[in-house]
């Protein structure tokens, strides 16, 4: 037994960089999920453009009460709509609408407006708690015995719904996790594969180009994962009703251009590791590191500013971006021309890089 | 026609140590051509070289006048290798492994069944083409590993120690299918460690140790690079310490002792084995005598002076 134990040790231990990587997921996984969940952030407030077409003491006091809890900041309506709309910096804009003031001391109900992306629902919900504390405090300043003196209606800038479902919210992001779990370990693991069955030597002589053969790996990789990204949506769709966007062209262009850098990076994997156990943990740290930092697991504005600022450099995140784009806002090959561009783009720096690795390693020395 | 394979002082280096150190050769079309030498002699190495699949540190190498280096594409398309490690994948089937690589060496569409049955014959698995290779035995996947390389019918051969942990009836099978190939011309390059093999193969034989040619020819030729021409295999009572003795002896060319077992390495064992008991040479009693021709081990070892199952 003893001996068996120490032969298993001895072996496990040669593999340097397959133990390191083993130490390293958990490490770096646990560390994103820290830092994303748990991190404090005081200095990053929910933004909230406002719009105070009123001027008056009414307005004026909401804004400095909305103040307290988020960081408002008072603009036009078309610099409100573009934020919102456009950039989606910001889950809604509020606007005071002009004589609000006035009405609001006569006791009559006043209807404020309330500009949305449905699609950052968390966010929403919490504009929505912060109004509904607004007025609480207002009343209490104006009369703690008066009723409600504010409406809300919603005016969705993203799209046709008022809000979005739980599934749409879940849906996209495992979709893409799982899929990253298939496609980066299979294109990994089949590289490595080759080695194992001792084909790969034989490929080599083979009167075929080294790049083609690898293109022909991957293009079998590449098909499996599209036909999963769309059986996981189609689910989904059938199962929880969730919107796959108004192009069917821009959801499979979308989905091809993130199975295109999943598989690129199964590439760069199997360039990086010599052997199956290192081959393992390397893929599944980077299936961790992109599914955290794309924001595959939770809503973005729950991580500190910072991991905000830093997730562009992992391509989940303009993934994640477009396929929001799609499912929750109801857009279609319009809005796909960045996150497909971006997928595009580091799908082809990571394949080069890939290739170049693995090729250094493997062709003719 | 330019020759099947023509190296020119092929040579690679891996860091310090040069495995093959300046490797001239010519195999002519339709002959078999053995590499043999033992386990590190650099066989593999010079047969990867003219594979493609490594670069020479320096020196050249052409395959039907294709340089291996400059016009690598076209020797590709001259040659196929069984390597010495199975290249097969495990869960295809026979037939769709040799379909695959019939592809890749790209057989056209239209004549690939034919090729594929023929390679199945050739290697004796036509009974088995339907099942998977992780149903084979070792000596199954080594033919079918043969076939792989014969499916694109190529004109030369690169075998890399094909019997290597085969069983003796596969053996039989690999032998067979290798005589069948010389026989519709094709030029087969083929590496052992395994005398008998190289003897009962191969038309020429370059005999290879520590990366160096150290001989080259017909079997005949090699045998008549030895000093000797017969062996005297001496059992005794126990061993002897006449050996310096029996070494001094004009008859003898060498001699070597294992335990209780003398052989002598002679032109001629009569008159010696007719000395040695005449004058009481040993000092110990012949329990058996043998004599025997000299073999290509007993080349190899005049030649490099070690034993080639080192």
């Amino acid at each position: 037994m003893l001996a068996v134990f120490l032969k298993d040790l001895r072996i496990i231990l040669r593999d340097r960089w397959a133990f390191l990587f083993s130490l390293a997921v958990p490490i770096l996984v646990i560390s994103i999920i820290a830092t994303a969940l748990f991190s404090s952030d005081g200095g990053s407030k929910l933004l909230v453009p406002v719009v105070n077409d009123d001027q008056g003491p009414v307005a004026n006091t909401f804004v400095k009460l909305l103040g307290e809890h988020a960081d408002v900041q008072p603009m036009s309506r078309a610099e409100a709509e573009h934020l919102v709309r456009d950039q989606n910096k910001a889950p809604a804009a509020i606007v005071f609408p002009e004589g609000l003031s006035k009405r609001y001391l006569q006791g009559r109900t006043t209807e404020l407006e309330l500009l949305t992306d449905p699609a950052q629902a968390v966010d929403l919900n919490q504009v929505k708690v912060l109004l509904l504390l607004m007025d609480k405090d207002a009343a209490a300043l104006a009369d703690p015995l008066d009723e409600e003196r504010i409406s809300l209606r919603e005016s969705n800038l993203t799209g046709n719904r008022k809000e979005v479902t739980n599934f749409e919210q879940n849906v996209p992001g495992f979709s893409i996790m799982f899929m990253l779990l298939a496609v980066v370990f299979g294109t990994s693991m089949s590289l490595h594969d080759e080695r194992q069955w001792g084909t790969l030597p034989h490929l080599l002589v083979a009167p075929v180009s080294f790049t083609w053969i690898l293109v022909g790996k991957l293009a079998a990789r590449f098909v499996l994962g599209l036909l999963q990204m769309v059986a996981l949506f189609a689910w989904g769709h059938w199962m929880f009703r969730v919107s796959l966007g108004n192009s069917w062209v821009a959801f499979l262009l979308l989905s091809a251009s993130v199975v295109y850098a999943a598989v690129a990076t199964g590439l760069l994997v199997a360039g990086m590791a010599r052997t199956r156990e290192q081959t393992q943990p390397l893929s599944l740290a980077v299936v961790m590191f992109l599914s955290a930092m794309g924001g595959l697991w939770w809503p973005k504005s729950i991580e500190p500013q910072w991991l905000r600022e830093l997730s562009p450099v992992a391509y989940t995140t303009w993934a994640m971006r477009g396929m929001n784009d799609l499912v929750l806002r109801d857009r279609g090959l319009e809005a796909m021309t960045v996150p497909v561009s971006a997928l595009l783009l580091y799908g082809t720096a990571l394949l080069a890089l890939g290739l170049r690795l693995f090729r250094s390693r493997h062709s003719a020395r | 026609m330019p020759p099947a394979v023509v190296t020119k002082d092929l040579r690679r280096s891996w860091d310090e140590r040069e495995a093959v150190r300046g490797i001239s050769l010519e195999v002519q079309e339709g002959e078999i051509f053995g590499l043999l030498g033992p386990n590190g002699a650099g066989k593999t190495t010079t047969l990867s070289m003219i594979s493609t699949r490594i670069r020479p540190t320096s020196g050249d190498a052409w395959v039907f006048g294709k340089h291996v280096v400059k016009d690598v594409h076209a020797a590709r398309r001259l040659l196929n290798v069984a390597p010495q490690e199975e290249a097969l994948y495990p869960t295809l089937t026979g037939a769709e492994n040799l379909d695959f690589w019939a592809r890749i060496y790209g057989v056209p569409r239209s004549e690939r069944p034919a090729r594929i049955e023929r390679a199945l014959a050739a290697v004796e698995l036509g009974s088995r083409r339907d099942d998977r290779v992780e149903t084979y035995s070792g000596g199954m996947r080594r033919r079918l590993n043969l076939g792989c390389a014969l499916v694109s019918e190529p004109r030369l051969v690169l075998l890399d120690e094909p019997t290597v942990g085969v069983d003796p009836q596969s053996r039989v099978h690999v032998f067979e299918a290798v005589r069948n190939l010389r026989a519709q011309g094709i030029t087969i390059l083929y590496t052992t460690h395994y005398l008998a093999e190289a003897e009962e193969l191969c038309d020429r034989i370059a005999i290879m140790d520590e990366g160096r040619l150290v001989a080259l020819g017909t079997t005949a030729e090699l045998l008549a690079c030895s000093s000797a021409s017969e062996v005297v295999e001496l059992r005794l009572g126990g061993p002897t310490e006449r050996l310096p003795l029996l070494e001094r002896m004009p008859e003898v060319e060498r001699a070597e002792q294992h335990g209780s077992i003398v052989r002598l390495f002679t032109r001629r064992a009569e008159p010696l084995l007719a000395r040695i008991c005449g004058q009481g040479i040993l000092d110990q009693p012949i329990v058996q005598v043998g004599v025997s021709p000299v073999s290509l081990e007993t080349v190899f070892i005049e030649l490099t002076g070690k034993e080639l199952r080192d």
